[in-house]
């Protein structure tokens, strides 16, 4: 890998994202158009359908393929390309279009992430049966496994995974698009049904309906578009083995976060994580996995996520705020979208207008992280103000 | 033939091992007598070739232990998890094996006549298969607990029964 070959060579320009949410009264088209139009307001396009040269979308459950996007905006007669890959697609579509700018092949890009779980009519992944062996296909089963041997291992419980909860359902009231805007307590979290141990209804994140838009250029055309724009420092994608398949895992850390922060960190040039990144997004699918990713991403210790979380490093007055717009967990996850969305109130934040959730002294350098799959897959992208 | 067959388990075996139905209600679920939201009939059934693909994985419970470094892995590869080597495996069967539990959770939403269902990874020899755990309370249930594996009917998807194995306590 040539680790600056793409670095601070892509700025945004423009963003957009849906209310995300149980959007049934909206279709893919509907929820594509707001977040693409508010992008293009953004940017101050005055001529969308001249200006924008090639799209890349993301979608984990497309109902049409590219054509959901192209048919929506009418971007025709220019490349439409679909990306998937799990949790990270929408992370990794805007990846694809990144890479279309920095290799001078396109002025003006547009990505898209967005996805419509709840048209199924149920709140997750099917249930149904889907091979001889007839083992859950439940993330929140999958998620769960490195609980007892970690538990163990450092001494954490399920109070821990709690105070994540509460964080980023506080959070989420400050966000005016989420999906929830609900306080709730430790002792909520710890008293709620059981999903999947370790796992109550209020550790897990439900999925939602919605759509995020990012308007990308070369850094040195920025300035036509917008003074304050953001660039992108660092882009990873990285893959580990089914942690169920695999001889070699621990139970203690999902390697897919460790991979793929080597090669971001490598990137952007980040030596020490919790000093140089001023705040994140992190994928808080279930309160295990952000607390699996404080020390997989190197914010701190193995072992140690649960002392920070009791100290309020990762709260939005905290140290390293994380999940500063709720989360998966309060905003909601359109798993096409998520990464984007991410990536959205990065922006946000560092342009300073995160209104009410906005991180105090002047942040500079913000990274979101989407993991999924069995879990498999991981994204992290890094930005940067100039 | 079968007189000659070593270890086998026959009624006696499987009475001693029994776990009492707590109720009659649980009896008609698993008797698929009662409807329940998730019926394990439902779908449209594995495909014939798929299913006659994966026997030695999913009937023999064949793992595939690497000739270059020796890593015990399951399910087929052709490519070693381990040292990439490609194709040079011989095959071991891992039913009649003792394992160890090396993570488990009791998951209270995917399709089960009894929640929880009891879903585990269990390390045999190195290799890790993604198990349901049977004929146990999660009260039992800790990390490291010996299993051994039994062949199960797991469900009727497409009309018609499909079997694997599942972990259970030795006891």
């Amino acid at each position: 890998m040539n680790p600056h070959a793409i670095r601070d060579k892509v700025a945004i320009v423009g963003m957009g994202c849906s209310k995300f949410g149980e959007n049934w009264d909206k279709d893919p088209q509907d929820m594509i158009v707001e977040a693409a139009y508010e992008a293009y307001e953004d940017a101050g396009l005055e001529d969308p359908h001249q200006q924008i040269e090639a799209v890349f979308c993301g979608a984990q459950y497309p109902s049409k393929g590219t054509a959901e996007v192209a048919d929506a905006l009418k971007m025709y007669d220019r490349p439409v390309s679909m990306v998937v890959n799990y949790c990270a697609t929408g992370t990794d579509a805007f990846r694809y279009g990144v890479f279309s700018v920095a290799c001078g092949m396109y002025d003006t890009v547009l990505v898209v992430g967005f996805d419509k779980p709840k048209d199924r009519g149920v709140s997750g992944p099917s249930v149904a049966v889907t091979g001889v062996r007839g083992l859950p296909a439940t993330p929140a089963g999958w998620f769960s496994h490195c609980a007892a041997r970690y538990f163990e291992t450092y001494g954490a419980g399920r109070e821990d995974l709690a105070r994540i909860a509460v964080k980023n359902h506080h959070n989420g009231t400050l966000a005016p698009k989420s999906m929830l805007k609900r306080e709730i307590t430790v002792d909520d979290v710890l008293k709620a049904r059981i999903i999947s141990w370790p796992f109550g209804l209020y550790d897990c994140a439900a999925q939602s309906d919605g759509a995020a838009a990012a308007i990308i250029t070369r850094r040195e055309l920025a300035k036509r578009f917008r003074d304050d724009h953001v660039l992108v420092r660092a882009l990873a994608i990285a893959l580990a083995p089914d942690p169920k398949e695999d001889p070699d895992f621990d139970f203690l850390r999902w390697k897919p976060t460790v991979y793929a922060a080597r090669q971001a960190y490598e990137q952007a040039g980040i030596r020490d994580p919790r000093k140089d990144i001023d705040l994140a997004q992190v994928h808080d699918c279930f309160t295990l996995t952000e607390l699996l990713a404080y020390e997989d991403l190197g914010f701190c210790e193995k072992g140690a996520a649960k002392d920070h979380i009791k100290s309020g490093t990762f709260e939005l007055s905290g140290e390293l705020p994380v999940n500063t717009d709720g989360g998966l967990k309060t905003f909601g996850h359109p798993t096409g979208a998520t990464g984007v969305r991410m990536i959205y109130e990065n922006y946000k934040q560092l342009q300073g207008k995160a209104e009410k959730r906005q991180v105090k002294g002047k942040p500079t350098v913000a990274l979101s992280h989407n993991i999924g799959g069995a879990p498999q897959a991981c994204g992290i992208c890094i930005v940067a103000l100039p | 033939m079968v007189e000659r067959l070593e270890g086998r388990r026959g009624v006696g075996w499987h009475l001693a091992r029994r776990a009492e139905l707590p109720s009659y209600d649980l009896y008609l679920r698993f008797r698929q007598l009662l409807a329940t939201e998730h019926d394990r009939r439902a779908g449209a059934g594995i495909s014939a070739t798929k299913h006659f693909r994966d026997r030695d994985d999913d009937v023999t419970l064949a793992g595939l232990r690497c000739r270059r470094c020796g890593c015990l892995q399951y399910p087929r590869q052709r490519v070693c998890f381990r040292c990439f080597a490609r194709d040079d495996f011989e095959r071991v069967r891992l039913s009649d094996k003792i394992g160890t539990l090396k993570s488990f959770t009791f998951d209270n939403f995917a399709g089960s006549p009894s929640p929880p269902l009891i879903a585990t990874v269990v390390d045999v020899e190195g290799a890790r298969l993604y198990l349901q755990m049977t004929d146990a309370s999660p009260k039992e249930v800790q990390l490291d607990l010996p299993v051994e594996l039994v062949f199960r009917k797991m469900h009727d998807a497409g009309g018609t029964p499909n079997y694997y194995w599942k972990c259970t306590p030795v006891r």
